[in-house]
């Protein structure tokens, strides 16, 4: 098998990763199917060293899907240096316990609080606006597009980075190193945001005082027992009861 | 039936996006509404309800190994069972949407439980992986990743078609006491729900400057929308 080839499929395979999620070893069978092909390209006729390669990719290993590319390229150059006699396994395993943290921390503050909520804020603010079937058709691909072109743009240049920097991959696990793209799509969902609430204030039950009351008070309600509290069923729940109190007493 | 049968099946394979696989963002509610609005015909109804429950669970972060509510399973069962009953609740729809809204957090809080189980299980095939490699036998990652992904399938397939079928029922139930109501008295849920959503879409940010920057923008949104100046 070719290097490229490996590595497309490596990469192929990284859309499995979370497949067989688990309390164990959490991403840790996902990551040693994403490279098995690696396994059977440096140990395929050494069954001792093949299993042990699939072994000490079954230990814990956990952090964002997208984000995991990096651990994955660095550990392809990292095995593929102990193949040649240049390192030593348990490096690797501590290695990969240490990028844990980066790895999640990182994806979740990048993908999960900015990427996805500002990608489909704007679907719904586009949605309100808009009530032709074939604009907001359209519109889904669009969104396809604003949310995987940096989900595949990470995974591309996860793995690559990764690869070419090794056990050094760390330096690069930083936010500073996404600032335009988070400042990008910060500006997206507020804007989203902000207009959807001009709108749903403007429009809905004819905008008038009460309905407005209505919306800012359930905002801030749900924003304060989540953000402040922590409590998702009350912030889900408390302005929905609240509106048919309001609703019966007018 | 059927047409409901395979809109299930076609969802629930979706939703394995939402975790186990690809994880393209095209299980979100605003998505999948728009092919439940494809199956019943009634684009207008679903979508509706999509953009509502869109922002309720973009709060909930899927960190490490917590377990967050089954949001977008919830929102399917949501979403097909307004679409079918608004009809029979039209001159009611307010209700209808707060009464699908409270099911659907609910049942989405019971889809997290599930989660669990599934994940207990799937340390099950982990286990069975290191047994394999112990005895040096053929390895089975990738039928490990294809059973568990299947697994993950049926439950949300049955999940998604049980909870379908007593949500209908409930609803065909609270048809008549729901109905001798003042419509007037559900009026505000549409515009809560909305705000609920965006608060919880706020909670995420708890930089003071994001806060202010959309409580201006949004005053200069009503304004705009109100007085029609774009």
């Amino acid at each position: 098998m070719k290097r490229y080839t490996l590595y497309i499929h490596i990469f192929l395979r990284s859309f499995f990763i979370q497949g067989c999620w688990n309390y164990k070893g959490m991403l840790a069978v996902g990551f040693c199917f994403t490279l098995k092909p690696l396994a059977k390209l440096l140990y395929w006729d050494d069954p001792e060293k093949y299993y042990g390669f699939l072994k000490r990719h079954l230990g814990f290993m956990n952090g964002h899907p997208y984000f995991v590319s990096y651990a994955l390229g660095a550990s392809t150059k990292i095995e593929e240096m102990i193949a040649k006699g240049q390192g030593h396994p348990e490096q690797l395993q501590r290695f990969k316990n240490a990028l844990v943290g980066p790895l999640g921390a990182l994806g979740d503050q990048l993908f999960w609080a900015i990427i996805k909520p500002a990608t489909f804020s704007l679907g719904v603010l586009f949605f309100l606006l808009v009530e032709d079937i074939q604009y907001r058709v359209g519109f889904i691909i669009f969104m396809g597009v604003l949310y995987n072109v940096p989900h595949l743009y990470i995974r591309i240049k996860g793995f690559k980075n990764g690869y070419q920097q090794g056990f050094n991959i760390y330096k690069f696990l930083k936010i500073e190193n996404y600032k335009s793209m988070k400042r990008f799509y910060v500006s997206i969902v507020v804007l989203s945001l902000a207009f959807t609430i001009g709108y749903v204030g403007a429009n809905w039950n004819a905008g008038n005082a009460v309905s407005i009351a209505v919306l800012l008070s359930s905002i801030l309600i749900a924003r304060y027992l989540r953000a402040e509290k922590g409590r998702s069923i009350l912030a889900l729940t408390v302005p929905a009861i609240l509106s048919l109190i309001i609703g019966i007493t007018l | 039936m059927t047409d409901i049968l395979l809109l299930v099946g076609i969802i629930s394979i979706l939703t394995i996006d939402q975790k186990d696989a690809f994880q393209f963002g095209i299980s979100q509610p605003i998505i999948t509404s728009v092919i439940i609005g494809a199956f019943t015909g009634e684009y207008a109804t679903a979508i509706y309800f999509g953009i509502i429950i869109q922002l309720m669970w973009m709060g909930n972060l899927q960190i490490g190994a917590s377990i967050t509510p089954s949001g977008a399973l919830g929102s399917v069962v949501g979403c097909i069972m307004y679409t079918l009953t608004a009809k029979a609740y039209a001159s009611h729809l307010s209700a209808l949407l707060l009464l699908t809204f409270f099911y659907t957090v609910g049942i989405s809080f019971i889809g997290g439980q599930i989660e669990v189980l599934i994940r207990k299980n799937n340390t099950r095939f982990q286990n069975a992986i290191y047994k394999r490699i112990a005895q040096h036998k053929k390895t089975v990652v990738g039928w490990a990743i294809t059973k568990a992904i299947i697994v993950q399938w049926s439950v949300n397939f049955l999940f998604i078609s049980l909870f379908l079928a007593l949500g209908l029922l409930i609803l065909e139930w609270l048809k008549q006491p729901v109905l001798l109501t003042h419509a007037a008295v559900w009026r505000f849920a549409d515009i809560a729900l909305m705000g609920t959503g965006i608060g919880m879409v706020l909670s995420l940010y708890k930089s003071r400057k994001i806060q202010y920057t959309v409580a201006l923008l949004s005053l200069l949104g009503i304004l705009i929308f109100k007085f029609k100046l774009v």
